[in-house]
């Protein structure tokens, strides 16, 4: 028996855990009490993470599709099998019929390799993550106001700040190591503010907590912003000096008066100056948010509009001092990091980009495409590809609109999924085939402090089993690009040889360390806590949007409100939101295989608020019917105060939940974010 | 002092690793080492070399508990073909803890009373267990102890408030204690006295001055920590008489994020869950897993009802088992050794003396006044 120490995979905050084994079975975990993470604590899902991992639903042996129904078949056949089919859709409809979809729960050499796959192998930049669905909002937004899409700060710094920002997180559900900064920093003195519809665990604690209507924060954040300005709680002539934009932004904002944001998002004036003040008013201050900030189609403007804030307030500054995008997948930004996006290859270099092109084309001995790629949503539009290769993802379940997902999927002429359990996507593939979880791969995960850590692998996988970067690499071998990894250790050479603001990352350097935050570009760079714009002042790393914006300055993006895609009207009065539970993860994949986990909420429910179940005769646990202009589902529900009047609660884990039946797919096409909110209206299904 | 056998006796430091070299060889022997970071983790040792020594940690995150109660353990096999045919699995291995700190210990006899219902324990050999666990029982008979007594508290150590510590006065089967480079080597048990018989050449006998050495280092580790045991005292009677106000655990129930970990590293927390897993269609296994009075699924019953659905009755809970009399007569003594894991662990900074010193300074309102009339009256 041996205890081996990895990362946790069940959230984006990365804390270290030891696996206890028992004769190759993980029987336990230990918390890691020196990680900077962890320091001796975890949550209940990183205390229960081993459950799923000998669960007999694991997928032992490559299942591939017979009539109706899967046959159990050896590695070879399916590989060939899988090889073959590709090869003849590329031939028959080119490389850019397939599609890729990464996944933000994998390690980063499996997106690592799946990324030369699609782009070297297949011939398309075809390629996005799971996480696009959710976070894609991130990325762009941070990149387009700081020059790179990631976390400024690091977590151990939210406790010694001033004041905390927490805009659309139900942290304690989500992050929980989050959380429990917070808490602590509030009882040392830290002021919280909070900006969310719902009533959270920390909201508890907020010194304003500014409840506005679903899906109105573009118009919130300008209001801030406004009053700012209005009541010059900054100096202006400072930010002038150190930022670009300033005066489109000043000039759009003079409409989000304190009455304007009281009407659009429902929050007095005297809450907004309040929050106005602490946040200016402080050297100090710090940003959190998370889903309900990018899960909406506005998702990109609501990130610009947080990054203007904290930019005017000249919070982007030194320690205890930025933003920390709270991304729910445990290695949603290693994904991205690794190019599993349609534009970038790793490191955020471009795919239309001359020079970069040439050096990856130089490296991997192929010809490679220029025009970036299809986003998720693009790929999981109906009719728009010929075939999809999709590792650890369960879009079925993750995207709004089972019934548009479950179309595309029967529409492709050739479906390869990989994942550890017979997903709820699965179960449409040709080609199944059965891979390594976390505790059984060797790897690296990427955390939202832009932490790399090592992922260890504790036990064998279940049956025939493979880590994802090995099957990918036997596909490919089949297609005719040759890719020879002995091992992890290899994928992570290529990737900080071919990667900037990787490079001075090896397994050995995070073997001795607690991780390395990036950029980490040279063998004796200590790693980044905090990243500013002018890091790339002396090095070789460039953020290629901080140049295209010139002046290498800090950007101002003026954001205006958008109205929701589907908002409330008189037939269907209320807002469905979407959202995360603290016992379940994701797709539920594995948390509902997890006894302890799924004991605390075993079936999915509606909550809504005491008011509204009034009025409309409802009880707890009653069964209620909730209906879109797209379709309706049955549920249990729940009564609390905690959703806004006129909002409903439906978590997202489960397989029966058709609460994504209801939602809005209307930006599938454009390939925005999907907006997590739509019109409802609820009645019991049966009068008491 | 109630030790098997008066005499001390005294173990050089290059003898104890040499004798460590032949138990190692002959039983799992399970000791503090070094994980990543220098930080301490209890597993079995190969070699000497990966040992953690006793100057060099205080203790583990996890208690050694999970050698007796792992996380997850499998308790039989299940097959139905013509009737059912269980085969239980059982653990049993030679094991020996070296290096385990009195806290645990005292925990771990705690837990004998649960799982043996004392039987395990010299304490109280008179009640019948009413349902022996064999699982732990099999464990715990086979596992050797040999302790190391505490002459530095850590950080979070309260043990002294809690009768955890810093020395056993029984319940080992060896306690070694630092001194002047060599060990001092207390003999708990008859199966103690074997090995130092049995292993003569390596131990002398303790001069007169030495066993006053001992008991001085004793004295000065006592008094290392600070005067706080009688806050324990108050929070004792305070939580018995229902002196406490639901206020508080309302306060408290703020800060949990339901995570379990204090039961998980409590050494004294036993709660389990089973869970079935069926492997065909006639077979399968039953599991038991550790469970947490902090997770409100715990107390969900048929029809899907939670009886303690609030965080605040969870808590409240929890630390009326941890402090109330009747526990303390029931399990003979009250429920927290004084390890100061919670401390650590708690997402939510929740943890045994931050509640004692709250419900030390909460004032007795009318509230909780009228509550024990009330309970009084009936």
């Amino acid at each position: 028996m041996k205890d081996v120490l990895t990362t946790c995979a069940f959230c984006g905050c990365g804390c270290g855990l030891y696996l206890q084994i028992e004769k190759g079975y993980v029987t336990g975990v230990t918390p890691s009490r020196r990680h900077p993470v962890s320091r001796g604590r975890l949550c209940a899902r990183g205390w229960h993470i081993y459950e799923f991992v000998h669960h007999p639903d694991r997928l032992k042996k490559p299942l591939i599709r017979e009539g109706g129904a899967f046959r159990k078949t050896s590695w070879r056949e399916a590989l060939e099998v899988a090889a073959r089919k590709i090869i003849g859709i590329k031939d028959k409809y080119g490389s850019d019929s397939i599609g890729v979809i990464a996944s933000a729960k994998c390690t980063n050499e499996d997106n690592f390799v799946l990324m030369k796959f699609c782009r070297a192998s297949l011939g398309t930049n075809n390629i996005d993550n799971g996480a696009s669905l959710y976070d894609s909002a991130t990325c762009p937004g941070l990149m387009q106001s700081l020059g790179f899409g990631a976390s400024t700060n690091s977590l151990n710094e939210l406790e010694d700040t001033e004041v905390i920002l927490a805009a659309g997180t139900d942290t304690t559900q989500t992050h929980p190591q989050v959380a429990s900064r917070i808490t602590r920093a509030v009882s040392r003195g830290t002021k919280l503010i909070v900006i969310d519809p719902q009533k959270t665990q920390i909201s508890n604690f907020a010194n304003v907590h500014l409840r506005l209507k679903p899906g109105t924060y573009v118009g919130l954040i300008n209001g801030l912003i406004h009053v700012i300005l209005k009541d010059r709680l900054i100096n202006e002539e400072d930010v002038f000096r150190a930022t670009s934009n300033l005066d489109s932004l000043k000039k759009m904002v003079e409409k989000y008066t304190p009455d304007y944001v009281a009407e659009v998002c429902d929050v007095s004036g005297s809450d907004l100056k309040k929050a106005a003040r602490l946040f200016a008013g402080t050297g100090r201050a710090m940003m959190v948010y998370s889903t309900g900030v990018t899960g909406q189609a506005a998702g990109k403007d609501n990130v610009c509009a947080l990054a203007n804030l904290a930019l005017l307030c000249g919070h982007l500054d030194g320690p205890h001092n930025g933003i920390v995008a709270l991304q729910e997948q445990n290695n949603a930004l290693g994904a991205a990091d690794m190019g599993a996006l349609p534009g970038f290859y790793s490191g955020y270099q471009r795919v239309d980009s001359e020079t970069e092109k040439a050096r990856f084309e130089s490296e991997w001995n192929t010809r490679l495409p220029a025009r970036p790629g299809l986003s998720i949503l693009e790929m999981l539009s109906p009719g728009r590809l010929k075939a999809l290769y999709i590792m650890g993802e369960n879009p079925l379940i993750t995207a709004p609109d089972v019934g548009l997902i479950s179309e595309t999927l029967k529409g492709l002429e050739f479906l390869v999924v990989q994942d550890i359990f017979l997903t709820e996507t699965a179960e449409f593939a040709d080609i199944v085939l059965p891979a390594a979880s976390f505790a059984e791969e060797d790897g690296t995960f990427t955390s939202i402090e832009r932490r790399v850590q090592r992922v260890r692998a504790g036990v064998s996988p279940p049956g025939e089993a493979l880590p994802d970067w090995k099957i990918i690499t036997e596909v490919s071998n089949r297609i005719g690009y040759r890719m020879n990894y002995d091992s992890p250790v290899q994928v992570m050479e290529e990737i900080s040889h071919l990667t900037p603001i990787y490079e001075g990352i090896s397994y050995e350097r995070l073997d001795e360390e607690w991780g390395l935050q990036w950029p980490c570009p040279d063998k004796e760079h200590p790693g980044t806590a905090v990243l500013r714009r002018d890091f790339s002042a002396g090095v070789k790393i460039t953020f290629p949007l901080i140049e295209q914006n010139g002046r290498g300055k800090e950007h101002f993006t003026p954001v205006e409100d958008i109205p929701l895609v589907e908002p409330p009207d008189e037939e269907y009065p209320f807002t469905l939101t979407t959202g995360s539970l603290y016992w379940h993860w994701h797709s539920g994949t594995m948390t509902r295989r997890s006894a302890t986990l799924s004991r605390e909420y075993p079936d999915v429910f509606a909550a809504i608020n005491p008011e509204d179940a009034e009025q409309l005769g409802i009880r707890k646990n009653q069964r209620i019917r909730i209906i879109s202009k797209r379709g309706e589902m049955e549920t249990a529900a729940m009564v609390t105060d905690r959703v806004q009047v006129k909002t409903v609660f439906i978590p997202q884990h489960y397989k029966n939940t058709a609460s994504k039946v209801l939602l809005n797919p209307s930006n599938f096409a454009n390939g925005k974010a999907p907006e997590m909110l739509c019109a409802v209206r609820i009645e019991p299904v049966m009068k008491l | 002092m109630s030790r098997y056998e008066e005499d001390l006796w005294i173990i050089t430091r290059d003898n104890l690793v040499a004798l460590m070299e032949v138990f190692i060889k002959t039983r799992e022997v399970i000791a503090p080492v070094r994980g990543h970071g220098e930080e301490v983790i209890f597993y079995p040792i190969e070699s000497i070399e990966d040992v953690a020594w006793d100057w060099q940690y205080v203790n583990a995150v996890l208690p050694p508990k999970r050698f007796f109660l792992p996380q997850t353990e499998v308790m039989f096999e299940y097959r139905y073909d013509n009737g059912y045919k269980i085969t239980p699995r059982y653990d049993d291995r030679v094991r020996m803890i070296f290096g385990i700190r009195p806290c645990d210990v005292n925990a771990l006899v705690f837990l004998d009373r649960f799982f043996g219902g004392g039987s395990l324990s010299k304490k109280s050999p008179d009640e019948e267990p009413l349902f022996p666990d064999s699982h732990y029982i099999k464990r715990r008979a086979n596992t050797f102890i040999i302790a190391f007594g505490c002459h530095q508290p850590g950080e979070n150590c309260f043990c002294v408030c809690c009768d955890g510590g810093p020395f056993l006065e029984e319940d080992y089967d060896l306690q070694l204690t630092s001194m002047n480079g060599d060990y001092a080597v207390e003999v708990g048990s008859a199966r103690g006295l074997k090995i130092i018989y049995g292993n003569e050449h390596f131990f002398h006998m303790a001069s007169s001055d030495e066993v006053k050495e001992l008991e001085r280092i004793k004295e000065d580790a006592l008094n290392k920590f600070g005067d706080t045991c009688a806050y324990v005292s108050k929070a004792i009677r305070r939580v018995t008489e229902a002196k406490v106000d639901d206020s508080l655990w309302e306060k408290l129930a703020e800060r949990c994020l339901d995570c379990g970990g204090c039961s998980y590293v409590c050494p004294t927390c036993c709660c389990y869950n089973i869970v079935d897993i069926p492997l065909s269609e006639k077979s399968g296994i039953r599991t038991r897993t550790w469970d947490s009075c902090a997770f409100a699924g715990f107390t969900r019953i048929a029809g899907g009802e939670i009886l303690r659905s609030d965080k605040k009755d969870r808590l409240k809970r929890r630390f009326f088992h941890k402090l109330s009399y009747q526990y303390i007569e029931k399990n003979k003594r009250h429920g927290c050794v004084g390890c100061g894991r919670c401390i650590t662990t708690c997402l939510g900074d929740i943890n045994m003396p931050s509640v004692v010193e709250a419900i030390r300074k909460q004032k007795v309102t009318v509230q909780a006044a009228a509550t024990l009339r009330h309970e009084e009256e009936i």
